[in-house]
C-alpha cells in the first residue's frame, strides 16, 4: 500500500513510515470499532423506537376499540359503566399521559356541550310550559265557574269530570315546572293542613280510594280545625303529597286503600302516605331514594314515559325543607311514605269551627266561640297564631235573624242590628260610616 | 243572595272531592230557596269538614240551600247534595221548601227599603 520514495531511500524514513501506517492502522480499526457501536446503538434505538410505536399503536387501538365507546356510554347515562384506563406498557415519553390528557379534553368538552345544551332545553320547555300551563289556569277556572253558574245535576256530573281532569293536569305542569326549575304555580295564602291534604287528594285519578284521617296531633297545641301551613309551603307540599298519592294509588290494587295520616313528630309534623299494594320493586325503591335525594334532575332522567314523581318530591322537598322517605314498609303491607313537616312551614290558624258561633250569636257572646279550642294566643309548642283565611268573615250577616223576618220591620231591624254589632271590621263601609 | 263574584284562585279542595264524584241529591226535592235547620241534638261527628260546616251554620237556625251555599263558597248543585246527604242522616231537617207561599209586595218592599236604610 505504501510506496518507497525514490528520491529518499532512509532508513529513518522506513521507520518512520512504518509508526505511520500502523497509527493509521489503529486508527482505522478504531474507526470502524467506533462505527459498529454506532451501528449498534442505532439499530437498538430503532428497535426501542419500533417498540414505542408499537406500545403507541395499541394504546390509540385500545383508546379506539375500548375506551372511547366506554367514555361515550357513560356520558350517554350509563352511571355504571366503567372507562378503562391507558394500557401503559413501557412508556418513557409520555404518550399514555397526552392520551389521558385527551380524554380528559373530550370529557370536558362533552360535558360543557350537554350542560348548553340542558340549559337550552330547560329554558325551550319552561316557555312552552308557561304557554301550556297559562291555557290550561284559564280553562280550570272556566269550568269552576260553570259549576258555579250552573244548578243542574247533570251538567254538575259532566263538569265534575271535566274538573277532575284538569286538576290532574294542573298536578302534572306543575311538577314539570319544578323539573325544569320554573316557578311552581299560584301562591295561596296560608292553609289548613286538613285543606292541603285533601286538595292533594283532589289532583289525582283515584281520589276516591284515599282516606285522609280527620285526626291531628294535639301535640302541637292545635287541632285539625286550627293546625295551618304558611303561605310558601302550600302549593309545594300539596304537590309532593299528591305525587305520593299518585304512586301510592298506582302501585297498589285498584280496589285497595290509601291512608293518609298526620302523626306528631320532634319539631313538626310527619304526614304519612300509606297503601296496602305489594310494595314497590327493588328496582323502584332504589330509583326512588336516588331521586329523592336529588337536588337537581338532569332531563334525561325523565324518561319516555315520563316518570316525574319522586324527581319532582326530591326536588321540593330539598329546596322547601321537607323530608320525604318512602323506604318503611307499611302496616297495610305496602309502601308507607313519610314526609317530615318542620314548625317553620306551620302555622296556627284561626277556628273556622268557632265562626258560626261567631256569627249567630250576639258580639257578647264571641267568647263562648273559643270554648272548643284552647283559645291561646300561642300553641303549646310556640307555634304563633296567625289570622289565617277567615274568608268573609267581616261582612258576614247574621243568618239567625232571616227565618225570623217572617213578615215584620221588627225582625228586619233586629237584623240589621245584629249585623252591626256583629261586624266591628267591615272594612271601608263602615269607614265610610265612621266619616260620614 | 249576593251576586255571584268572581273567585280570586280556584279552591284548593275540588267540589267532585267534597261530594265524592256524586252530584245528584239523593233527595230530589230541594230547591235553593228551601230552609234547612240542624235537627235538636244533632252531632257532626264523623262528618266532612264540609258537611260538619253546614250542620253548624245550620245549628243557629234555618237556612236557605242558596244561603249555605254562599257561605261555603261552593256551586248551589254541590250544595244541595251536602245537604241532602244530612237530610238523610236525620241531621238536618226541612223547615220549609220555600216554595208554598211567594211573599207579598208589602213584605218584598219593606224588606228592599231596609236593605236600603242599611247603606
Amino acid at each position: 500500500m505504501t510506496q518507497q520514495h525514490p528520491m529518499f531511500p532512509s532508513p529513518q524514513r522506513a521507520a518512520r513510515g512504518a509508526v505511520v501506517r500502523s497509527a493509521v492502522g489503529a486508527g482505522l480499526a478504531a474507526l470502524v470499532v467506533t462505527g459498529a457501536v454506532t451501528v449498534l446503538r442505532q439499530r437498538n434505538r430503532i428497535a426501542e423506537l419500533l417498540r414505542q410505536l408499537d406500545n403507541h399503536e395499541a394504546e390509540l387501538e385500545h383508546l379506539r376499540t375500548k375506551r372511547l365507546p366506554a367514555l361515550a356510554e357513560s356520558l350517554n347515562g350509563g352511571t355504571h359503566v366503567r372507562v378503562p384506563g391507558p394500557l401503559g406498557g413501557g412508556d418513557e415519553n409520555g404518550a399514555a399521559e397526552s392520551l389521558e390528557a385527551l380524554v380528559g379534553g373530550i370529557e370536558e368538552v362533552v360535558r360543557l356541550t350537554r350542560e348548553h345544551v340542558e340549559q337550552a332545553s330547560r329554558r325551550t320547555l319552561t316557555g312552552v310550559l308557561d304557554t301550556v300551563r297559562g291555557l290550561a289556569a284559564e280553562q280550570h277556572m272556566a269550568v269552576s265557574e260553570m259549576q258555579h253558574r250552573h244548578d243542574d245535576a247533570d251538567v254538575l256530573a259532566d263538569l265534575y269530570t271535566i274538573d277532575h281532569a284538569g286538576s290532574q293536569l294542573s298536578r302534572r305542569l306543575r311538577g314539570f315546572a319544578v323539573l325544569f326549575g320554573a316557578w311552581i304555580g299560584q301562591q295561596r295564602s296560608a292553609t289548613l293542613l286538613q285543606e292541603v291534604l285533601r286538595g292533594a287528594q283532589s289532583q289525582i285519578r283515584d281520589y276516591q280510594r284515599v282516606t285522609v284521617s280527620p285526626h291531628c296531633p294535639r301535640s302541637l297545641g292545635c287541632g285539625p280545625e286550627e293546625l295551618g301551613v304558611v303561605t310558601r309551603a302550600v302549593e309545594p307540599l300539596v304537590l309532593v303529597v299528591a305525587e305520593l298519592l299518585d304512586n301510592a294509588t298506582r302501585y297498589s290494587p285498584p280496589y285497595a286503600q290509601v291512608w293518609v295520616g298526620v302523626q306528631p313528630a320532634h319539631n313538626g309534623v310527619a304526614v304519612t302516605v300509606e297503601d296496602a299494594g305489594v310494595g314497590m320493586p327493588l328496582e323502584e325503591q332504589r330509583r326512588a331514594a336516588r331521586l329523592l335525594s336529588n337536588e337537581r334532575v338532569p332531563l334525561d332522567e325523565i324518561g319516555d314515559p315520563p316518570r316525574v314523581g319522586f324527581a319532582v318530591i326530591g326536588l321540593l322537598a330539598a329546596r322547601y325543607g321537607l323530608r320525604v322517605s318512602v323506604d318503611s314498609p307499611s302496616s297495610y303491607g305496602g309502601v308507607r311514605a313519610v314526609v317530615f313537616v318542620p314548625n317553620e312551614l306551620l302555622t296556627r290558624l284561626d277556628s273556622e269551627e268557632s265562626e258560626p258561633e261567631e256569627t249567630r250569636q250576639p258580639a257578647s257572646t264571641v267568647t263562648a266561640s273559643g270554648a272548643g279550642s284552647n283559645g291561646t294566643e300561642t300553641t303549646s309548642s310556640g307555634l304563633p297564631k296567625r289570622g289565617g283565611r277567615k274568608r268573609n268573615a267581616a261582612a258576614r250577616p247574621a243568618p239567625a235573624a232571616a227565618p225570623d223576618s217572617s213578615g215584620s220591620a221588627v225582625g228586619l231591624a233586629a237584623w240589621q242590628q245584629a249585623t252591626e254589632a256583629n261586624s266591628p271590621g267591615r272594612g271601608n263601609d263602615d269607614g265610610e260610616d265612621g266619616e260620614a | 243572595m249576593s251576586p255571584p263574584r268572581r273567585r280570586d284562585r280556584e279552591a284548593l279542595v275540588r267540589p267532585y272531592l267534597i261530594t265524592g264524584g256524586r252530584a245528584h241529591p239523593t233527595v230530589g226535592s230541594l230547591g235553593i230557596t228551601t230552609l234547612v235547620r240542624a235537627a235538636p241534638e244533632t252531632e257532626s261527628l264523623g262528618l266532612g269538614p264540609e258537611h260538619r260546616r253546614v250542620v253548624r251554620l245550620c245549628s243557629g237556625g234555618a237556612l236557605s240551600v242558596a244561603e249555605i251555599a254562599a257561605r261555603l263558597e261552593l256551586p248551589a248543585s254541590v250544595t244541595r247534595v251536602i245537604v241532602a246527604d244530612l237530610l238523610d242522616e236525620n241531621r238536618l231537617q226541612v223547615l220549609s221548601s220555600g216554595r208554598e207561599q211567594a211573599p207579598d209586595r208589602e213584605l218584598l218592599q219593606e224588606v228592599l227599603d231596609g236593605l236600603r236604610a242599611l247603606r
